[in-house]
């Protein structure tokens, strides 16, 4: 085989040499012609990552397809098939050529394109798209040769792997996009698996086939052609055929509903712990919504339907998608709840874990936001205007009157109700923040924006001076401190836990040494440092660098859940709650998540665990679960 | 082979399609056999050829060659010289290149006997293969047959396009030789005259079968050709018209029992008697009149 290999190598050398000087060539030139904001090194990357996706699929393509149009000509037939070896092997050695070419050619690019972004995101995102990227040069290259070869075209053979690549490569993106939008599916990493290996498999079978109906096949060429062609075509059907079966089998799984609070410009932080303990709970697939405290004590507000469509490829998911939901406590203890039903009727819910009253439902059409300010109601901004509805529990209707004549009268409303009584004075080198009362000097001045803090204390106050500037902190009683290095928004990179906390954290690279319950770590890691705000207003700084790195969880995706008594807890990665104290990470406690995420993002986005005062709510392959703050399980549902 | 058959065909049944091209094809030789293999354009010999070479394989039919059977693998092809009518080589190889290369499939490769026979046939083992004439390449297929001592040969149109000095050389020189050495060979050519002293026998293939055999010796001592008054004599399978000017035609006769049947019948005044030439014979055989 090694003297087939090598021949089929020199036969094709020309080709590969030339790709490969392209290759080579493309790093000066992309040095030399780097786009602006791009360093030199990652221009040259990025040449890489365009050859990785693009150049080398289709060198693949032109390696496999060349070979296989190649090995059905005459010559072929003359000069190599009266070696006296199989003609499936001959075939293989061409295969095989053309895919170690190919695979060269990635790894020199894939390293060129790793050393480029040496960061960790980069890295994380290669080896995420690593076996997709094998999968599909191993494809393109095993189909384009066998359909070249059965054609003896090749431009045929390409079209024709391209056209089954994306035949197969669609389901899949769709199954995958499924299982995003929270559907407790089958097995899908084991089944993408076994489809590849089917996928291959019958790639190589069809080839034979095709060899054995071109040189020896007995009576019936075309019963193998069809075969082969059968062959060829399984991965496909099976693909679809495994997006039918998912789609009538798809399970809606719990998940958390994010409760945005509308709080980022308009309205003052609000009152952290919406439902006194309790979260909510969505299943996007049925529509339902529902509170669950740490008990298990369930209170649905929005019925499931259990009525789906049928029929091949019907795709479900996205007829009942994942819902808007803007909740916020009021002044009587009990939570408004907006659910976005569809894009141009929202649901208004009043009420706690005991139950919850609905109000009339209308069309609001898009710009619904809730305002637990001074004044507690909806801002509405419609096509003539704002208006807007104060909210009282009891009340039988929405009554809305206009605040303005556009949205942007309509947010002055808002503004004017809720930041009337805060006051900053600042030029470029310093400014002063003022409060019913209280005054803070900040240490420097520029375009500063104060993010109100209320909670259950007295209103208090974080600064931005700038966004490369520090953010300060102003606490009534005290002086300005500075909170955080860089400038913190709620929109952005300041959040609020239900327990009062805030907290922001900022991600550089270090060589992590040390030792973790006895365990050595010596590897270059990110380490992430995180601000926080307790509820007491007191403020820690922790450092995370050896946990992260035994619990191999990527910095940035990790989350502060609860802070109390000098000690901050993390979910780390969706897989580990942490317990860490401020004065460093040895006496750290951690607790791995009793259930399998069933769609896991890095928080803190959106995830599939959210956490009250009292703990943590997990929601995952296996049910809802309650993990307390020192680790303790409670099943729900 | 038990009884010493090298080679052994029976009810070989080979189509393409629709078109059946070997039609239930019988056909045996013995070591150091060198049999003519006759026969049209398109009638089927390099299908035969390449059945036995296990490079197509049989619809149905038994085949046995050096004791193996076509299965696939290529043994057969380490076991069989074959020169083919286009010779064809990688052309980025030189001559020494080809042989190299070939000599680490072939168990039996003889590298001695490589560089002799290219001395012999005066090839450059430096030449590029792409670069070589229609002649050298045909040598060039020769050396790559022969070197791997093979006992059974398949030569299909082996002098096509060659020179008669070139033509020469070959037949008189490696046919000759391989048959003197025992080797079975079956040969197919259209100029098959040029082979008359080396073959033993001749087999026309026709509608996909062995339609007709003789030996070397009968078509030498026993065909005769009788010039005759048209109409004076009546063709059979054995007496066929090979030529025909004014009221006189030739006739090629097959055994003397069909030239004493005629002499019989009475060929008639002026009529004449003489040994039929082979190449004549071999038109005869073909129907080429």
């Amino acid at each position: 085989m090694k003297d087939l290999i090598l021949l089929q190598f020199r036969k094709n050398r020309l080709t590969f040499c030339v790709i490969a000087a392209a290759l080579l060539i493309s790093l000066p030139l992309a040095v030399l012609l780097k786009p602006q904001g791009l360093k030199a090194s990652e221009s040259a990357a990025t040449a890489m990552l365009y050859w990785l996706f693009a150049g080398i699929p289709l060198a693949a393509l032109i390696f496999s397809c060349g070979a296989g149009a190649e090995a059905a000509r005459e010559k072929a037939a003359l000069t190599e098939e009266l070696l006296p070896v199989p003609q499936y092997r001959l075939l293989l050695s061409a295969l095989l050529t053309a895919f170690i070419a190919s695979a060269v050619l990635s790894l020199a690019a894939g390293l060129g394109a790793l050393a480029g972004f040496p960061s960790e995101g980069p890295r994380a995102l290669y080896g995420f798209m690593l076996p997709y990227y094998a999968f599909a040069l191993a494809f393109l290259t095993l189909y384009g040769f066998t359909l070249s070869y059965a054609f003896a075209n090749g431009i045929a053979g390409g079209a024709l792997a391209i056209t089954a690549l994306t035949a197969i490569g669609t389901p899949l993106v769709l199954m995958d996009a499924f299982q995003e939008v929270h559907y407790k599916l089958l097995p899908l990493a084991s089944l993408k698996a076994l489809l590849a290996a089917m996928a291959i498999a019958g790639g190589a079978y069809a080839l034979k086939l095709f060899s054995e109906r071109g040189s020896r096949a007995a009576s019936g060429g075309r019963k193998l052609a069809l075969i082969a062609a059968a062959v060829l075509a399984a991965p496909v059907a099976v693909t679809f055929l495994m997006l039918a079966r998912f789609n009538s089998r798809a399970e809606a799984v719990i998940m958390p509903a994010p409760a945005y609070t509308g709080f980022a410009r308009y309205n003052t932080f609000p009152d952290p712990d919406i439902f006194n303990g309790a979260a909510m709970f969505q299943r996007p697939f049925t529509g339902e919504l529902f509170l669950a405290d740490p008990a298990g004590k369930k209170t649905v507000m929005v019925q499931g339907s259990t009525d789906r469509e049928k029929g091949f490829l019907y795709l479900s998911p996205y007829m009942r998608p994942y819902r808007t939901v803007i909740a916020a406590k009021d002044g009587y203890g009990k939570a408004w709840v907006l659910y976005g039903a569809t894009a141009a009727l929202t649901r208004v819910f009043n009420g706690d874990i005991n139950g919850f009253a609905e109000y009339p439902s209308a069309s609001y059409n898009y710009g619904l936001t809730l305002s637990l300010a001074k004044k507690k109601g909806l801002l509405n901004f419609r096509a003539d205007g704002s208006y807007f509805a104060d909210l009282k529990p009891g009340m039988k209707d929405l009554q809305w009157r206009k605040v303005g004549r556009n949205s942007g009268e309509g947010a002055r409303y808002l503004m004017d109700m809720e930041s009337q009584d805060v006051y900053l004075r600042a030029d470029r080198r310093t400014g002063v923040l003022s409060y019913k009362g209280h005054s803070w000097k900040l240490p420097s001045g520029g375009a500063a924006v104060p993010v109100p803090l209320k909670g259950s204390k007295e209103m208090a106050f974080i600064v931005n001076t700038g966004a490369h500037k520090p953010s300060y902190l102003c606490l009534p009683g005290a002086k300005a401190a500075e909170f955080a290095p860089r400038a913190v928004t709620p929109d952005m990179n300041l959040y609020l836990n239900p327990d009062g906390s805030v907290w922001t954290s900022d991600i550089s690279e270090i060589r992590v040494t040390g030792t973790v319950s006895g365990e050595s770590i010596d590897r270059g890691s990110m380490v992430q440092r995180f601000h926080v705000l307790t509820s007491d207003r007191k403020t820690l700084e922790v450092k995370l660098h050896t946990l992260l790195a035994k619990a191999r969880v990527p910095a940035g995706s990790v989350q502060v859940l609860h802070a109390e008594g000098g000690r901050v807890w993390f979910n780390l990665g969706d897989k580990y709650m942490a317990s860490v104290d401020s004065d460093g990470e040895g006496a750290a406690k951690l607790w791995k998540f009793p259930t399998r995420l069933v769609w896991r993002k890095a928080p803190p986005d959106w995830s599939s665990v959210t956490s009250s005062e009292k703990g943590l709510f997990i929601a995952g392959a296996d049910g809802l679960f309650f993990m307390d703050w020192e680790g303790r399980v409670n099943k729900i549902s | 082979m038990s009884d010493g058959t090298i080679l052994s065909v029976k009810g070989l049944h080979k189509g393409f399609g629709l078109r059946k091209v070997l039609d239930g094809l019988d056909l045996k030789a013995g070591p150091g056999e060198v049999v003519g293999i006759l026969g049209r354009n398109g009638s089927g010999k390099t299908t035969l050829f390449k059945v036995l070479l296990d490079l197509i394989a049989a619809d149905t039919g038994e085949i046995s060659a050096l004791g193996l059977s076509p299965d696939g693998s290529g043994r057969l092809r380490g076991l069989i010289g074959y020169v083919p009518e286009k010779p064809a080589f990688h052309s980025f190889m030189t001559v020494a290149g080809v042989l190299a290369f070939r000599a680490r499939f072939f168990p039996s490769w003889d590298a001695a006997k490589a560089q002799e026979l290219l001395r012999r046939l005066e090839l450059d083992p430096a030449a590029k293969a792409g670069a070589l004439s229609k002649g050298s390449a045909a040598k060039l297929a020769w050396v790559c047959a022969a070197a791997h001592n093979p006992r059974l040969f398949l030569l299909d149109e082996p002098t096509s396009g060659l020179d008669y000095l070139v033509r020469d050389h070959i037949l008189n020189g490696l046919v000759h030789e391989l048959a003197e050495g025992g080797r079975t060979i079956l040969v197919s050519d259209h100029r098959m005259g040029e082979l008359g002293g080396l073959l033993d026998r001749v087999c026309v293939l026709k509608g996909g079968r062995i339609a007709e055999e003789h030996s070397a010796d009968f078509i030498k001592a026993e065909t005769f050709r009788v010039s005759a008054r048209a109409g004076s004599v009546k063709t059979s399978p054995r007496v066929r018209e090979l030529a025909r000017a004014g009221a006189v035609a030739e006739f090629a006769v097959f055994g003397r029992q069909a030239l004493d049947e005629l002499r019989g019948a009475g060929l008639g005044d002026g009529a004449e008697v003489k040994p039929l030439e082979m190449d004549d014979a071999f038109r005869a055989m073909l129907g080429e009149i």
